[in-house]
């Protein structure tokens, strides 16, 4: 079985032992890319008026006033609430939905139409409907978010049950499991990973859909904050809040979802 | 053996006057009846899709018959009941459990046991199918022969009366197969469950069991009941080369031949060790 040793360590070890086939790590250029992209920035930004591109070091700036006076928690905070409660209220709705269709046929064929029907529909163009419906606010964000997220999850859960085995249940229901018992020690181990994409693509969705609505229709929140930029011509307002749009959505990706999803790699390869 | 040929104790399952049809199907069984003997080691032969998986599902309570009844131990079936253990032609290990939390999960479920007692009731039984050295791996990192006594222990540690296996051995290699065999004999002698094997392939069901059933072409049902009295401990070449066992494989293959009125009765069996008859 595999150690959480990281690769390079143990390729070191390895060719510390004189034996036959030493093999040296495959060198990666993975830690270059972003150092990069932030050369090319700041070449660019030395041959461009500051009010058109700025420098990374007076985005930080501008990052540093925003959290200084606090204005930076505000924004994000907004943002965060909005997701929150879209991607929250989707992931539930998502799961009845998606476990109905699971289970009936018929439930699965009726939503099948709406489905793709949502999924082909960009959902920043229900914003000025939800707003029109909502007032500008917190709850019209919310709906666009909701729609946003709801429909890939539904398809993703309702996929990943439809795959779990049939012969597990029946070996299952053979070691004397109830009913009850095969929902909590079949069902769902074996549609976690299913439930881990999931929530990955409704959070990421939902991340696209409110940065988009905020830009059209919020007084608060990171994509306001960008397009205030804009509106402004403050440039580092714009790349500051672009920044942060991914580092938040970078954040979720590596600290949440790929630390879930590597235990179940081993299995999920295979079944 | 396991059993006296007087035994009038009364058996361990009964089924009577099934009857059973796919819906859109034709019928598959008409007026089956079977009775298994406490400890018998039955084995069930018939060409495929003469129904033998849907007579496990019957005999198990996975369908329902539209006619009759299964009954073990006098309780009517169904596919819960504790006396009753299922091997399926594929493992169905669970992939996000070990190999230990895989033969402990009956025992979890059932929950009447302290959690220290099943893991070792789990350990015991896997010693007994010889991977104990196995037991915290996940089941994708076992061999195909290695998942499959898997399944044997998980559906044995619950210590059923009686154990279906559905063409365990199929997807093994000639030679797992004949060791997984032995291996069978040899846990059926320590803990003397009756078992019903269903099996393609005449030499394995002859090697194996006590009592031999032919299953014809649906809605035939049986055909013929073969009582193999061969001694016990056997041996996976040296019962196979006794007169006795070639005997009676070609006395069984006569019958199915007749069945299937194919012309090539096979009256004298090769001699070669690894010739499967597989009808
Ligand atoms: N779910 C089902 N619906 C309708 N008909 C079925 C179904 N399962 C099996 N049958 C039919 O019932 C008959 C018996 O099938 P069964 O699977 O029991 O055969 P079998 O003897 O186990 O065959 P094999 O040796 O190939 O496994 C076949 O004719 C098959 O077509
Ligand atoms: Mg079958």
């Amino acid at each position: 079985m595999m150690s959480s040793t990281p690769v390079f360590s143990r390729a070191l070890s390895r060719s510390t032992n004189a034996g036959a086939g030493v093999r040296f790590p495959r060198p990666s250029w993975r830690w270059a890319s972003l150092p990069a992209l932030l050369l090319v920035w700041i070449a660019a930004a030395s041959s461009v008026p500051a009010y058109v591109l700025p420098q990374p070091w007076d985005v930080a700036a501008e990052g540093w006033r925003g959290i200084q006076d606090g204005s930076l928690f505000h924004q994000l905070a907004a943002s965060l609430l909005r997701e929150a409660g879209g991607f929250g209220a989707a992931t539930v709705v998502a799961f009845a939905l998606g476990i109905s269709g699971a289970v009936s046929r018929g439930f699965r064929e009726f939503m099948a139409p709406l489905n793709s029907l949502f999924m082909s529909i960009p959902p920043i163009a229900w914003a000025p409907l939800s707003m029109i419906f909502f007032g500008i606010g917190y709850l019209s964000i919310v709906v666009v978010i909701f729609v946003a997220a709801l429909f890939p999850m539904v398809l993703a859960l309702q996929e990943g049950l439809l795959t779990i085995q049939e012969g597990n249940l029946r070996a299952a229901r053979t070691l004397g499991a109830n009913r009850f018992q095969l929902i909590c020690y079949v069902y769902l181990p074996a549609s976690q990973p299913f439930i881990i994409a999931a929530l990955r693509i409704g959070f990421s969705q939902a991340w696209r859909a409110l940065v988009a609505a905020e830009m059209i229709g919020a007084s608060q929140g990171i994509g306001w904050m960008v397009a205030m930029g804009g509106q402004t011509g403050n440039s580092s307002e714009v790349i500051l809040g672009i920044s942060l749009i991914g580092l938040m959505a970078w954040l979720m990706e590596s600290l949440v979802f790929r630390r879930i999803e590597r235990r179940y790699e081993g299995w999920r390869a295979q079944s | 053996m396991h059993f006296h040929p007087l035994d009038t104790s009364p058996p361990v399952l009964s089924a009577e006057q099934l009857g059973f049809g796919y819906p859109g199907g034709g019928e598959v069984f008409s007026g089956l009846s079977l009775t298994v003997r406490r400890g018998e080691f039955l084995a069930l032969v018939g060409p495929s899709g003469c129904g033998k998986t849907t007579l496990l599902n019957l005999l198990s309570g996975f369908l329902k018959p539209s006619t009759g009844s299964v009954r073990v131990d006098g309780v009517e079936v169904f596919p819960e009941l504790p006396a009753l253990g299922y091997v399926f032609q594929t493992p169905n290990l669970f992939p996000w459990l070990t190999v230990l939390a895989n033969v402990r999960f009956g025992l979890r479920m059932a929950g009447t046991m302290p959690a220290s007692r099943q893991h070792q009731r789990a350990m015991e039984y896997l010693a007994l199918v010889g991977l104990a050295d196995v037991a915290d791996f996940l089941p994708h990192q076992l061999s195909g022969g290695m998942r499959q006594r898997v399944a044997l222990a998980r559906a044995l540690v619950l210590e059923p009366r009686i154990l279906l296996m559905d063409e365990p051995f199929a997807a093994l290699d000639a030679i797992s197969r004949l060791s997984m065999q032995e291996e069978l004999l040899r846990i059926w002698r320590a803990l003397g469950q009756a078992i019903i094997f269903i099996t393609h392939d005449l030499d394995e069901a002859v090697f194996l069991a006590d009592r031999v059933l032919v299953l014809g072409a649906a809605p035939q049902g049986i055909c013929g009941a073969f009582d193999i009295d061969l001694p016990r401990p056997r041996d996976a070449l040296d019962t196979r080369r006794s007169e006795r066992f070639l005997a009676y494989r070609a006395q069984i293959s006569d019958r199915i031949a007749a069945l299937t009125g194919s012309s090539r009765a096979i009256s004298s069996p090769p001699a070669r060790m690894f010739a499967h008859e597989t009808i």
